[in-house]
């Protein structure tokens, strides 16, 4: 019996000893990695963009089916999006020369972890001529997203 | 005898739990029903006035209310037009313009957005009227889907 409790306490004190040890090995990495998921069903808040770009990315969303819940509320929400867009209209020389008077898009969006304050999706999107204008931007950005939310990436 | 009363009590429980969680499935997509008190906020260009029209037109099946504090959704849109250009009407023959809208319906108590719709339309022979009458007719469609 005596025999016993002292294997089993030289078992513990080694094991303690051991994990130390090991502990003392393995380099301190500070904070671990950043979560930079955006899980299915996360909840989207879209702030504000000039033009009304926001609803155009809302809209975008719903039609492509990105698997998100888009919210009204900031405080309702897992993650914001944000985003810059700027229209050039087809001038004169464009018109006449080629024909075409479809606009030339930009846009530029970032999801933002709410809790985490982490950036974990960007896009930017760049077109001479967009047949249907912002509804074509949004689209791509929010094609996109759907497939970095469907890699679980 | 005293088992199978405890098994029997474990699948009604397990019954009634189903018909709960179906029941919650069962119910429509952020509420959007036929006869929903919808609320137009302001937009742009005024674009929630043909947005009222195009919803009397098509016969949209929900009631338009004039304050938010007594409707259950708010529709909220933008709409742009760009007027056709001296070398399109010269060089292509076209005087109409261009046009975009987007609308997006939100459920006022969850804060969801339910719904949402861009329409873009080039030499609309309309204007507004165009975009804001694809927007009533989608938008439409959407209810009518969920009923």
């Amino acid at each position: 019996m005596t025999k016993t409790i002292g294997l089993l306490c030289t078992l513990l004190v080694a094991l303690a000893t051991g994990t130390l040890a090991l502990a003392q090995d393995t380099p301190q990495t500070g904070s671990p990695a950043p979560d930079l998921r955006i899980p299915r069903g996360a909840r989207l808040f879209i702030s504000p963009i000039e033009g009304g770009y926001d609803i155009y990315l809302a809209a975008a969303m719903h039609k492509k089916e990105v698997p998100i819940v888009i919210v009204t509320d900031k405080s309702k929400a897992d993650f914001e999006l944000s985003g810059v867009t700027e229209s050039e209209k087809a001038g004169w020389a464009k018109t006449i020369f080629m024909g075409n008077t479809s606009t030339s898009e930009q846009a530029s969006i970032k999801v933002v972890n709410l809790k985490s304050a982490t950036v974990v999706f960007g896009y930017n999107v760049n077109k001479g001529s967009f047949a249907r204008g912002k509804q074509s931007s949004s689209e791509a950005c929010a094609k996109h997203l759907k497939e970095k939310i469907e890699k679980g990436l | 005898m005293r088992m199978v009363g405890i098994v029997a009590a474990i699948a009604v429980a397990w019954m009634f739990a189903g018909t709960m969680a179906s029941a919650q499935v069962a119910s429509p997509e952020g509420g959007l029903r036929p006869g929903a008190r919808v609320f137009l906020a302001e937009m742009p260009d005024g674009f929630q006035g043909y947005l009222k029209a195009a919803f009397a037109r098509k016969k949209v099946p929900v009631v338009l209310v004039d304050s938010r504090d007594d409707a259950e959704f708010e529709i909220k849109g933008s709409s742009e037009s760009q007027k056709a250009s001296t070398a399109k009407k010269l060089f292509m023959g076209s005087w109409h313009s261009d046009e975009q809208a987007s609308i997006s319906v939100a459920n006022l108590r969850s804060g969801e957005i339910v719904f949402a719709y861009s329409a873009n339309k080039k030499n609309s022979a309309h204007g507004k009227q165009t975009t804001a009458e694809a927007c009533a007719k989608h938008f439409k469609e959407a209810i009518e889907k969920k009923k």
